[in-house]
């Protein structure tokens, strides 16, 4: 039975084509192993129930030939897309309550291609952090030990729960989040495969907003071919999002076997120079440069001038709009409302707001509420904005010269859950390497791509130009098969 | 230097209640992260346009037309708190009385 | 010039206005929501106007296109590049916790109203901008004592906020402001302009200072004056207020002041400790809104004869008074009405009929032209049957009555009621003289100076001809024949 949860997308919907195995036998083994574990953390809500009905769907469809696009694969979803019915958090207190009544676009798009949803993982709050240490529900545990040592390590965050379900085989693909980084850096820490598409490639109608000019739905998968099925049914225009980009959905699965013969891969090599980098993962940027030279490909110098200020630049723009769109957290219409609070309209709000958040959604809030006020805004907010166009200038302009840029995902591999990151400016460096791409709204992916001498997973990320999701996944996947013969299953799963 | 009156204002701009200790808690890790801001301060990008969205389009607009309905039973159903009952039955959100 | 008059001498007025004018639109400006008005609360209300996680806005079409179409009708610069800002604050009727508004680059700029002072002389007002906004929700206060209820269906309404420079000089002048902007919209269809529903309001900000050779004074904002009068009201109160203060060698302090239209005063507003920091920043959920000018160049061909320029036509082109021109052309039905009544008949007399005779007909009813019976043809022909000597000024009256009641076509009151004017001179001449045989005394005492009787000779023709001589005629003949 656990055989069936090691299976790729891929290999799974050709078994269930011909019948090898029935979508309810796969939904089983995914719920027992998510039973046994349990202890990982990474579901809030598990939906078991909805899954065996909606696998009784998928299994007559199979046998009716009228079988979706993803039809029948039991999958995870970030608990930041409101699922109808469905308890949505956003792993905060303030929406421990909160049952929508409506359906996010991007996770109605996979549901009406047959997905079978296994349940809302955790995730940091408010898709605030990365290390799924700001839950209000709790840690997730990596599935992932280091060789050297028996404490717990984080998963990464904000995609926390997504990334260690799937990588602990209790989902074959799970719904994620990227603004600064949520998808692709847990997806690194873990050992599977993370991807943002470009900004506006996926709607954010029913996606719990966290920084609206940065957040956009990612995919964490066990391959690239996998994330690659997974995008083609999550991407596509949709009215109700003035940001979402009325652009045809490309044909994505071909870019897979694609080689990358002759393709021009930018590598900003004074990066590698900065501080906090461990060694391994400088080895695995090497190995992995030498290994494409060897299948043909052409690596060129380039220069991110900016790059350097993307922490900055980032750490002003996505608490500003944060602090906006979390406003609207009351306690009113729905979310906390704590006893006592009803004294006065003011107490509400206070009361509200301080019970519900916790410590890192509040100092983002404060940093938002800080750059925008009257006196700085010009000084920080309006700065950062500039700033941000260098930064997105420093791209196109790379592009000229290069198809997509070869970079780290992570300066470190997964660290241990006591290693109390108690200093925010130490944990805010997880992202130096995945903020750039954020900032210009570009596709990107994290593969993992080699083992850090203690045996922890490191993954290389490959950004691509806007739109150009296809060379981005076909150097990925590139990336995959050269790095094949390292196993990237977590110990003792 | 981010003083604890400014911090005071910041969090009852956001609607948030301090007491001394967490005053103090957010001021130091509120200067510590300015700090690492504080480097944009010292670029001049005055002659660069502020990027407000990566998308390079322009608003969309729909037509005039109504396409909602009354979505009341939607609307209260996520209520909560000693008044949800009343909210609901009299389809109205209810706050402590407001004085203007 | 309009003074305050204080204790230690004259004060003058210094007010600018904003006006949140609702726009027609079916849908919200965010939302499809209906505008309609709704008894039932927040029965008009979507996901998106509760504000609910990870909803969205998107922009209505119509109402960037009401608020180019007023802009241009304002004379003003319309944007061709225009952006939404959040403003940020906390408030129970503000679902968001930020309004969606223009702070930055708003859509309409640098425009102007002309209005007419008490002594005839045009004044111009000076509009620094027009933005798109949205509406808040509704409180409700006095359903309960420890409660307040919110209603959301006003919440995401179209508005466009215009806003003054503090050029206007005295309560009337904010009066005539406000009156002339509130015909502009209802003649261009963007805002019904009723004050009393809601759809326009007004928010007053208002100093004084001794002349205007110093420099602005602190001013008051003074909200929630929800009709004409009140505006003055308000507007009086106020300065007044500033005026005793002031003389009393004490300071204005600057706040938002609510208008109590029970008492007449103005009264501070909950008690904010320190001023609000809206912390404006452009809306990441949108884009910029970008115009064509061919959009701009196409709504200005289609854009209405306005106020202004229709009150100019009625002077220099059909002759009538300022006075009756700016009475018709204030109400864009009445104005509709004359125009078509003037076909073949003299203007200023139609005029003169609408204000004077059909007015106060009107008025005494309780109806509006448009419910009248007297179509505007009807009173074009009976005013040619005048012109035409066919009934004199008086018969006409009566014609007027009969159609008011009836709606009866003026030529068939006349032949039903044989109220032809008589003006066959050879007929008149017989009477006449054989009013003179029948009255010889008084016609001796006529010609011996009695010059009264004349009046008296004049009602005994109307007798004879039951009213219906003609009178020009009657006083030509009685001359010749007394």
């Amino acid at each position: 039975m656990s055989e069936l949860t090691k299976l790729t997308i891929s290999k799974a919907l050709k078994a269930l084509k011909e019948k090898e195995f029935s979508c309810l036998e796969l939904a089983k083994a995914h719920i027992e192993q998510m039973e046994k574990y349990k202890k990982l953390n990474a579901y809030i809500t598990e939906t078991c129930d909805i899954a065996l009905s909606q696998a009784k769907i998928a299994d007559q469809n199979y046998s009716k030939n009228q079988e979706r696009k993803l039809e029948g694969i039991p999958v995870a979803v970030k608990d930041l897309f409101c699922t109808k019915g469905v308890l949505t958090t956003s792993g905060s207190k303030m929406l421990s309550n909160f049952v929508p009544t409506y359906e996010s676009t991007v996770s109605e798009n996979i549901k009406n291609q047959g997905t079978i949803m296994l349940g809302k993982t955790n995730m940091d709050e408010f898709a605030m952090g990365s290390s799924n240490l700001s839950s209000y529900f709790g840690h997730v545990i990596n599935p992932w030990k280091a060789s050297d040592s028996s404490e717990n390590l984080v998963p990464g965050g904000s995609s926390g729960g997504s990334s260690a379900a799937v990588s602990g085989f209790l989902a074959m693909a799970a719904l994620g989040s990227d603004t600064g980084g949520s998808v692709r850096q847990p997806a690194s820490y873990t050992g599977i495969v993370g991807m943002k598409p470009t900004y506006g490639r996926c709607s954010r109608w029913g996606m719990i907003a966290f920084a609206s000019s940065l957040d956009q739905a990612g995919i964490l998968t066990r391959n690239v071919e996998d994330a690659a099925l997974m995008l083609e049914s999550m991407m596509g225009f949709d009215a109700k999002d003035s940001t979402s980009l009325d652009v045809p959905v490309p044909n994505l699965m071909p870019a897979c076997s694609k080689s990358i013969k002759g393709m021009r891969i930018g590598v900003p090599y004074d990066l590698m120079k900065l501080d906090g980098i461990d060694g391994d993962i400088i080895k695995m940027w090497q190995d992995t440069i030498d290994a494409m030279k060897a299948e043909g490909a052409e690596i060129i110098d380039i220069t991110l001038e900016n790059a350097k200020y993307s922490l900055p630049t980032y750490y002003v723009i996505a608490p500003a709009e944060a602090s906006s769109n979390l406003a609207r957290y009351d306690g009113i219409r729905y979310g906390l409302r704590p006893e006592g609070s009803e004294i006065n309209i003011n107490e509400l709000y206070e009361l509200t707001r301080s019970n519900g958040f916790g410590d890192e959604v509040k100092r983002r809030i404060m940093i938002g509420t800080y750059v925008l006020s009257a006196s700085f805004i010009d000084a920080y907010y309006l700065k950062a904005q500039r700033m941000r166009r260098l930064i997105y200038n420093d791209f196109n302009q790379a592009f000229t010269k290069v198809d997509v840029i070869l970079i780290p995902t992570a300066p470190t591999s997964a660290f241990a859950m006591d290693d109390k990151q108690d200093d925010p400016v130490t944990m805010y460096l997880n992202d130096i390497f995945t903020i750039p791409a954020s900032l210009a709204g570009l596709p990107c992916i994290s593969v993992p791509a080699a083992l850090s001498t203690n045996m922890l997973p490191l993954g290389m990320q490959v950004i691509g130009q806007a739109l150009d999701e296809y060379n981005t996944l076909r150097v990925g996947a590139a990336i995959e098969r050269l790095f094949s013969h390292v196993n990237f299953i977590p110990r003792g799963f | 230097m981010i003083t604890k009156d400014e911090v005071n204002k910041i969090a009852k701009l956001a609607k948030f209640n301090f007491d001394e200790k967490e005053i103090s808690h957010f001021q130091t890790q509120l200067v510590n992260i300015m700090s690492m801001i504080d480097v944009l301060t010292q670029i001049d990008c005055s002659k660069i346009e502020p990027l407000t969205s990566v998308c390079n389009m322009n608003q969309r607009m729909r037509e005039d037309v109504v396409t909602e309905s009354d979505i009341r039973q939607e609307l209260f159903a996520n209520t909560s708190g000693e008044n949800a009952k009343l909210a609901k039955e009299i389809n109205c959100f209810i706050v402590p009385k407001v004085v203007e | 010039m309009s003074y305050i008059v204080g204790r230690t001498g004259n004060w003058e007025y210094v007010i600018g206005l904003e006006v949140h004018a609702q726009i027609s639109s079916k849908s919200k400006l965010f939302s499809g929501s209906s505008t309609e008005f709704a008894s039932a609360p927040n029965s008009n209300v979507s996901l998106i106007d509760a504000a609910m996680p990870g909803t969205l806005p998107i922009l209505n079409e119509y109402c960037v296109h009401q608020a180019i179409k007023t802009g241009l009708a304002l004379q003003a610069i319309i944007n061709t590049y225009s952006v939404f800002d959040r403003k940020n604050y906390f408030y129970p009727d503000l679902p968001q916790g930020y309004q969606i508004s223009q702070f930055y680059h708003p859509i309409v700029q640098n425009g102007h109203i002309d209005i007419m002072l008490e002594d005839g002389t045009i004044k111009t007002i000076r509009i620094n901008r027009l933005h798109l906004e949205q509406d808040a929700g509704k409180s409700i206060h006095d359903q309960s004592v420890k409660y307040s209820f919110i209603d959301l269906n006003r919440s995401g309404i179209a508005l466009m906020e215009i806003v003054t420079e503090p050029d206007l000089r005295s309560p009337f002048e904010a009066s005539e402001y406000v009156k002339k902007l509130r015909s502009i919209l209802r003649y261009i269809g963007s805002c019904d302009g009723d004050m009393e529903k809601g759809s326009m309001r007004c928010d007053a900000n208002v100093s004084i200072r001794r002349s205007s050779n110093d420099p602005l004074g602190i001013r008051c904002e003074i909200k929630n004056v929800n009709s004409i009068r009140n505006i003055i009201r308000a507007i009086e109160f106020e300065a007044a207020r500033q005026v005793r203060l002031l003389e009393n060698g004490e300071k204005v302090r600057q706040e938002t002041r609510l208008f109590d239209a029970n008492n007449g005063e103005t009264r501070t507003m909950r008690l904010k400790e320190e001023s609000e920091d809206y912390r404006y920043f452009p809306d990441p959920d949108l884009l910029p809104v970008k115009i064509e000018q061919s959009l701009i160049d196409e709504i200005a061909k289609n854009l209405p004869e306005l106020p202004d320029a229709k009150i100019n036509k009625y002077i220099t082109e059909l002759g009538l008074s300022r006075y009756d021109a700016e009475v018709i052309v204030a109400d864009e039905s009445i104005a509709i009405y004359f125009e078509q009544a003037i076909k073949d008949s003299n203007p200023k007399i139609i005029a003169n009929w609408i204000t004077g005779e059909l007015f106060s007909l009107l008025n005494k009813h309780s109806i509006t032209i448009s419910e009248s019976k007297i179509l505007p043809l009807m009173l074009g022909k009976m005013v040619k049957l005048i012109e035409d000597e066919v009934i004199s000024g008086k018969i006409a009256k009566t014609v007027f009555d009969k159609m008011f009641e009836t709606g009866m076509d003026p030529d068939n009151i006349i032949q039903e009621y044989s109220l032809v004017q008589v003006s066959d001179i050879g007929l008149l001449t017989s009477i006449i003289d054989e009013i003179i045989v029948e009255n010889q005394q008084s016609r001796e005492d006529y010609k011996n100076g009695k010059e009264k009787l004349f009046g008296f000779f004049v009602g005994q023709v109307m007798k004879k001809t039951e009213g219906k001589a003609n009178p020009a005629l009657i006083n030509k003949l009685l001359k010749e024949r007394l």
